[in-house]
């Protein structure tokens, strides 16, 4: 197995840092995976906050597989950030989403993010849409860590890895089991991936 | 045309196109079959079901017909076949390209973002198809002429 694609499982499997008030990259690293390590089939998910296939896909098909296959333990899931130069919000968003995760709010923020895509994209304007998902305390938090030099090495570092694997647009979903890695570049239901991924579970 | 002519022309798209549907099936063969549904699901012109159909058989099918093409077997049946596969896959690239969908053209199996490079490949790949569809039909249909003159005399 590649460093690139073992790196963030070594993250994932960090321990959370005592104080809650810095940004951790090992906690943001690990509020970005679902599921357990061992399960068969591992996804790997590059999106950008701002692009609407990422939407598309991140709501209508990858929230079910995160209720069906890695609730089932068929799917350990990882989410990175790729924000792409065109799109201006894009890692602003991914620093919200990011310092969010560094308080286990990563998923919660995410959802929001891609569900109100359409309110904030245009003006970047992403504060309300953070709040309307955390507690005024959670948020507080959260606001502190914006400027906070960790959460932008997580974005970075998940940029780095990418980059290595030659990702040139977003989403990208790599659906990997042993030495099999099958990059999915395009929107892709529900039905038809989780066949692709009971294929490769029942392996 | 003249008709040596037109034989080397027959032979030479029927040995282009042949090979051509024979790599694309086998690209597709060799991976899981779920990953080409991936692909067809990318285009979203079909249910689910659909896409389980077309992905299950497409590739043994283009696999049947690249064999028929280099083999000269069935050319009235094989050539027009193409032809019309050919025509269906361009107005679909054609029409999602110009829908401006970003997606993986699935052409020979994953990782081929569907572009203009694609539809220049498919429209010449169609424009070489119809000429080998006008030559095996007009030789047929003069076959045909000389039965009809045999009989006749």
């Amino acid at each position: 197995m590649k460093l690139t694609s073992v790196l963030p499982l070594i993250l994932c499997l960090l321990p959370a840092p005592l104080s809650s008030f810095q940004a951790s990259p090992a906690t943001i690293a690990a509020s970005k995976c679902m599921g357990s390590i061992m399960a068969p089939v591992h996804l790997e998910l590059y999106s950008d906050f701002q692009c609407p296939h990422c939407r598309k896909l991140y709501l209508e098909t990858m929230r079910q597989v995160f209720a069906d296959c890695v609730k089932n333990g068929k799917v350990y899931m990882i989410h990175h950030d790729f924000p792409l130069p065109g799109h201006p919000y894009a890692r602003e968003a991914a620093r919200w989403a990011d310092a969010a995760g560094n308080f286990n709010k990563y998923e919660e923020v995410t959802y929001a993010l891609f569900e109100k895509q359409d309110q904030w994209s245009p003006t970047g304007n992403i504060e309300p849409i953070v709040a309307s998902v955390l507690s005024p305390t959670d948020l507080a938090k959260v606001k502190k860590l914006l400027k906070d030099p960790r959460v932008e090495a997580a974005i970075d570092k998940d940029v780095a890895l990418g980059q290595t694997a030659q990702i040139h647009s977003t989403p990208t979903l790599f659906v990997e089991r042993h030495q099999n890695r099958f990059p999915i570049t395009t929107f892709v239901s529900f039905d038809i991936l989780k066949r692709l991924i009971d294929e490769q579970a029942s392996k | 045309m003249n008709r040596p002519v037109s034989n080397w022309i027959a032979l030479a798209a029927r040995g282009v196109l042949g090979l051509i549907f024979i790599y694309a099936a086998w690209m597709k063969l060799k991976d899981p079959w779920q990953l080409f549904a991936v692909a067809v699901d990318g285009y979203q012109l079909l249910p689910p079901r659909g896409v389980i159909v077309v992905a299950r058989t497409l590739p043994w099918f283009e696999l049947a017909l690249g064999a028929l093409l280099l083999g000269g077997v069935w050319l009235r049946v094989a050539a027009p076949a193409v032809t019309l596969l050919l025509l269906v896959f361009f107005g679909i690239l054609l029409s999602s390209y110009l829908k401006g969908m970003e997606i993986d053209c699935g052409c020979f199996g994953p990782g081929e973002a569907l572009g203009p490079s694609t539809l220049i490949r498919e429209g010449a790949l169609l424009a070489v198809s119809i000429t080998l569809t006008a030559i095996a039909t007009k030789s047929a249909k003069g076959v045909a002429h000389a039965a009809t003159k045999v009989r006749n005399s």
